[in-house]
């Protein structure tokens, strides 16, 4: 598991922590049941607080991504990938209409528009 | 209560080093010079180590500083100030011994006509008397202030030194009155060295009065 | 459980008075104490160690108070501002006459760290400035302490030892039932590591909490001078004016974004501008 933590962003330190593990479970960097680092190690080893990695881990737990067992630490959320994954189809299919509405209403072709889209995707794999 | 004792001796050892040696060679060239004439020195040289004792280690590492160790030991307070006495009662036997055993040998070359067993007598007497004044005062108030306090105690135990030598010098005209003089400043030292558990007492209360905060000042810095 | 619990706790040294009605560290935990010169934060440290006498209240620490109960001391690992080990004696002196007294005493992590920061086998008086506090953490440290606490570690460190401290410190809190109270004016210190925040005024707590909840608390705006206006002005705890604009920390974040809206920038303050700022500078 990698955590990098840019203490210069705007964005809240347990924000960046948890959007950083929800891209690794997503993508399988973190596979179902893998173990993660307790609350405290993490906190050491990314130089954040301890209440910061605790807030970061409650969220993705009750987003469901990860579930703590008594006494064994955290683990990757077993059942939730497919379904996470889902949600994040669902998400994107969502947004991908009202681009598509968007592109109708101002006349924009499927070509202009599919050119645009890789473009743009190819600009977020940088 | 042995790693107490180890730490005191440590500590004293550190602060005073080579320089008790010294005080003793040059107390025992002056004794070859002077000869029996010098019953102040007699009486006067295990005070100043006695005192140096007391005063080396706590004057040195300034009062305040020092007490946040004895303060945080995980040893009862009044646990670490017996040891404290038990090591400078240590110091203050040996001194004590010595000089007898120099007034001894003195005696046996025929060179002093004093009982050496009063001049151990007068020399833990004086050192345990002023210990027990001494060592509640130094805690209360630190070695800064309390040295005001000192000079008295200097004041009346030096009183008492030249009573003792009055003695002294009234038992050796007399030896009929010397067997009293005898006992009676064996005596003294046992009584005051009786009442140092007294004093134990009283020290650990005023020290826990005054805490390391000896100057009485608000610690501003933070 | 509770790390510290104080209650009414008063110290007065007549011109100068720290009182405490309630004040509640929670164990498991960072506290940074901050505070300007004079504030209190060492006489309050003091007293929870049972270093000097209270007037009055009580000052508990884990289970008991300092002062009365010898056990605990073995629980409580402290580094004062100035170290107090006798300046006569060497390191190695200072560790045989007191690890002895303690049953946890780690020595694989003090020869470790007497390796790390090249603390060498000298007189107390000898070591810099900087050693002679570092040693005094290696003490603190190696005793195995329940709770750290920590009055102005950094002062005088240079930047690689400070960081070294700051990881070993991290070191410390991976374990669940640690806790440290760390005060300090280097609040950089502070910013990344700490879970609550204490902070002192005139003998006085003026907040504590959760740090990121006080400092979330407050809004730093910055925007120009013309903004600053005798109505506008009452927003501010403290603003500073400047040629080319103003910075200023609010304690009413809402009621300022409305004042100001789109012309102003807003950010969360530092712990650094919180302390400069609640002073109230204008």
């Amino acid at each position: 598991m990698t955590v990098l933590i840019n203490q210069s962003s705007p964005t809240p330190l347990y924000e960046q922590i948890t959007a950083q593990i929800k891209r690794q479970i997503i993508d399988g960097t973190l596979p179902q049941g893998a173990p993660l680092p307790s609350i405290r190690a993490l906190a050491a080893q990314a130089s954040v607080s301890i209440i910061t990695t605790k807030r970061a881990y409650e969220e993705l737990e009750r987003e469901g991504y990860i579930q703590t067992l008594p006494g064994r630490g955290s683990i990757v959320s077993a059942q939730n990938r497919q379904r996470l994954m889902e949600l994040h189809l669902r998400e994107m299919e969502g947004l991908l209409e009202r681009a598509v509405a968007a592109a109708k209403t101002a006349g924009i072709g499927r070509e202009e528009l599919l050119e645009t889209l890789s473009i743009l995707y190819g600009e977020e794999e940088k | 209560m042995k790693q107490l004792l180890l730490r005191e001796w440590v500590q004293y050892k550190s602060a005073t080093g080579w320089s008790m040696l010294w005080i003793w060679v040059i107390y025992l060239i002056a004794f070859i010079i002077g000869g029996s004439n010098m019953l102040f020195m007699l009486l006067y040289l295990p005070v100043i180590m006695g005192y140096s004792v007391m005063l080396n280690i706590r004057q040195q590492g300034e009062a305040v500083r020092q007490g946040s160790e004895d303060f945080l030991l995980p040893v009862p307070l009044g646990r670490v100030i017996r040891a404290r006495y038990l090591f400078i009662f240590g110091v203050f036997l040996l001194s004590s011994v010595l000089v007898t055993g120099v007034v001894a040998v003195g005696r046996l070359l025929g060179d002093i006509s004093i009982d050496p067993l009063m001049v151990f007598g007068s020399c833990m007497g004086i050192n345990g008397i002023m210990l027990d004044i001494s060592m509640p005062l130094l805690y209360r108030w630190g070695a800064a202030r309390s040295r005001i306090y000192m000079i008295l105690v200097l004041a009346v135990s030096a009183s008492v030194g030249a009573m003792a030598s009055i003695m002294l010098e009234f038992g050796m005209g007399q030896t009929g009155h010397g067997l009293s003089a005898n006992v009676g400043c064996l005596a003294g030292a046992v009584l005051a060295w009786c009442l140092s558990p007294l004093s134990v007492c009283w020290t650990v209360k005023m020290y826990r009065k005054g805490g390391v905060d000896h100057e009485k000042k608000p610690i501003l810095e933070g | 459980m509770l790390a510290v619990q104080v209650q009414d706790l008063k110290k007065d040294y007549g011109g100068f008075v720290v009182k405490i009605p309630r004040l509640e560290l929670p164990e498991g935990y960072v506290t940074g104490l901050v505070g300007k010169n004079g504030s209190g934060k060492t006489t309050l440290i003091r007293m929870l160690l049972g270093l000097i006498p209270k007037t009055s209240g009580t000052a508990k620490l884990l289970d008991g108070e300092m002062g009365q109960n010898p056990a605990l001391r073995s629980q409580v690992g402290f580094v004062s501002e100035t170290p107090y080990f006798l300046p006569t004696l060497t390191t190695g002196q200072v560790h045989d006459t007191l690890s002895p007294f303690y049953a946890d005493w780690d020595e694989a992590l003090y020869q470790q760290m007497m390796q790390d920061f090249e603390v060498p086998n000298i007189r107390i008086k000898q070591l810099s400035k900087g050693q002679s506090k570092i040693f005094t953490f290696i003490m603190a440290l190696c005793c195995c302490p329940r709770l750290l606490i920590l009055d102005e570690p950094t002062a005088n460190l240079d930047p690689s030892a400070r960081h070294k401290l700051i990881g070993y410190l991290r070191r410390f809190m991976e374990e669940e039932e640690h806790t440290v109270l760390y005060s300090t004016h280097i609040t950089g210190d502070l910013e990344d590591i700490c879970d609550y925040l204490v902070g002192m005024e005139h003998g006085q707590v003026l907040y504590s909490g959760e740090k990121d909840a006080i400092l979330d608390s407050y809004l730093m705006v910055q925007g120009p001078v013309q903004l600053l206006t005798p109505d506008t002005l009452g927003v501010f705890c403290g603003v500073e004016r400047s040629g080319v604009g103003f910075t200023g920390l609010t304690d009413r974040p809402e009621e300022a974004r409305a004042l100001f809206g789109r012309e102003a920038q807003y950010r969360r303050p530092t712990i650094e501008e919180l302390i400069v700022y609640r002073e109230g500078v204008r």
